[in-house]
């Protein structure tokens, strides 16, 4: 089903800046965590050196679309600052809670998914966009726990977010994946749910498990066989990228790289023309 | 409602409570087990020289009370921590290392955290070693950042200084 594709790009690390450019391997694709880049330091020169041979994608971690508390306008206009600097069109963050009563918990928390929590999270998408000035892109979450009240899937609420306010979606296949080994919601059920035409990028990576069983998306190991296979059967729009997260037990540079490349490979090997 | 489920799952994981009832499946300890890590990392690799000289267990301890009394209020995990000298300070248990603040301090200052503003001094070493090929590699030119100079003629030296120093 996936055609035409560029390829997949690389979530990039601090420390994989001089290695990267030493190799001068081109990447469809390179994503950074703005949120790293908030702080001024001496490796800003590297990445804009990067983004003159690379297409820039920034994913952020405190746009707190899940939240209550009043929208960081400090934070995004950093962000908007940061992204007219290295002249990133394309801007992510997750569907979560990531501050709450002034406490930035800096990690991914859940939110119900209910009509209330909805409402919430329109009105801050929009508030959000107004900011930046730009649409944005929400990620899907892998979960730990499910809460009591929530009426939605977490795909209906995406889509109906989307609708709403025309951000677009991150599909994140391994946090399906997690969500289905952890909870039961299978990957299948909620591909069914997504409505795929807001889908404007995909990220892959691998889980860890833990020793109760529990499946931790701690971008520690190679993407799964069943997310690839997921994968090459999406029907993505042309173009959208393709991004391999990988944040711990991090492989040298040219083993991440091949892996980038063989997973490009087999999509090229199945892609319809 | 949502504000209700919101706050439980907060205290819960800021609080490392043991059981909560807002949730129908799964466990909070991952959320748990995150809050505490990442933090502790942070602070980890801000003072490298205070966990070597209170060693890793006591170190991950005074983390842990610093967590659980300052939680983080900034999104910006960089700036998490910055009172951690003085917070050491106040601990009961470190009476006896009357340095340990500026132990911590002088770590901060290795992390970079702290801008220092950067004096017209500064700016014509800077100058100078970029002249003259120093390695700078890891320098990195605020080009926003403007200091007014004047040139200053003192028994026979010539230099430049920060106008508003030379006023005073």
């Amino acid at each position: 089903m996936i055609k035409n594709h560029r390829g997949v790009g690389l979530s990039l690390h601090l420390d994989q800046l001089n290695p990267i450019i030493e190799s001068e391997h081109k990447l469809p694709y390179l994503e950074v965590i703005a949120d790293n880049w908030l702080s001024p330091g001496p490796q800003h020169q590297k990445l804009e050196r990067l983004r003159q041979d690379n297409e820039l994608l920034f994913h952020c971690v405190n746009s707190n679309i899940g939240g209550t508390d009043s929208l960081d306008l400090d934070y995004l206009k950093s962000i908007k600052q940061l992204a007219k600097t290295f002249e990133v069109q394309h801007l992510s963050d997750h569907l979560c809670l990531q501050a709450h009563d002034g406490v930035y918990f800096h990690d991914l928390l859940p939110i119900p998914f209910s009509e209330e929590s909805l409402e919430n999270c329109v009105s801050r998408v929009l508030e959000v966009q107004e900011v930046l000035g730009q649409e944005i892109i929400l990620e899907n979450l892998s979960y730990y726990i499910q809460y009591k009240e929530s009426s939605y899937s977490e795909a209906e609420f995406l889509n109906e977010i989307a609708r709403r306010t025309s951000c677009g979606i991150l599909l994140d296949l391994n946090n399906i994946w997690v969500n289905e080994q952890n909870l039961g919601i299978t990957c299948n059920e909620f591909l069914e749910q997504l409505d795929m035409q807001h889908v404007r990028e995909i990220h892959l990576a691998g889980p860890d498990r833990m020793e109760d069983g529990t499946y931790v998306d701690t971008h520690g190991s190679s993407v799964t066989s069943t997310v690839i296979k997921m994968l090459k059967d999406l029907p993505i729009k042309e173009g959208t990228p393709i991004i391999y997260e990988r944040d711990t037990n991090i492989p040298d540079l040219a083993e991440l790289l091949k892996e980038v490349t063989d997973i490009s490979k087999f999509l090229e090997s199945h892609a319809t023309k | 409602m949502l504000q209700n489920s919101l706050d439980k799952l907060c205290q819960a994981i800021s609080g490392f409570q043991k059981d909560s009832d807002f949730f129908s499946a799964g466990s909070i300890e991952p959320y748990q087990v995150n809050y505490l890590y990442n933090h502790l990392d942070s602070l980890q690799n801000k003072f490298r020289a205070c966990e070597l000289f209170l060693s890793a267990n006591n170190f991950k301890f005074f983390a842990r009370q610093f967590l659980l009394e300052n939680p983080p209020s900034t999104p910006n995990i960089d700036l998490f921590g910055l009172t951690f000298p003085e917070f050491l300070e106040t601990r009961k248990e470190l009476e006896e290392y009357a340095y340990i603040g500026d132990i911590a301090r002088i770590d901060l200052l290795w992390s970079g955290l702290k801008k220092q503003q950067i004096t017209a001094k500064g700016v014509l070493s800077l100058w100078q070693d970029l002249i003259e090929d120093r390695g700078n590699d890891d320098i990195e030119i605020d080009t926003q950042l403007s200091v007014k100079v004047k040139l200053v003629h003192d028994n026979g030296e010539t230099y430049l200084v920060e106008e508003a120093e030379s006023s005073s």
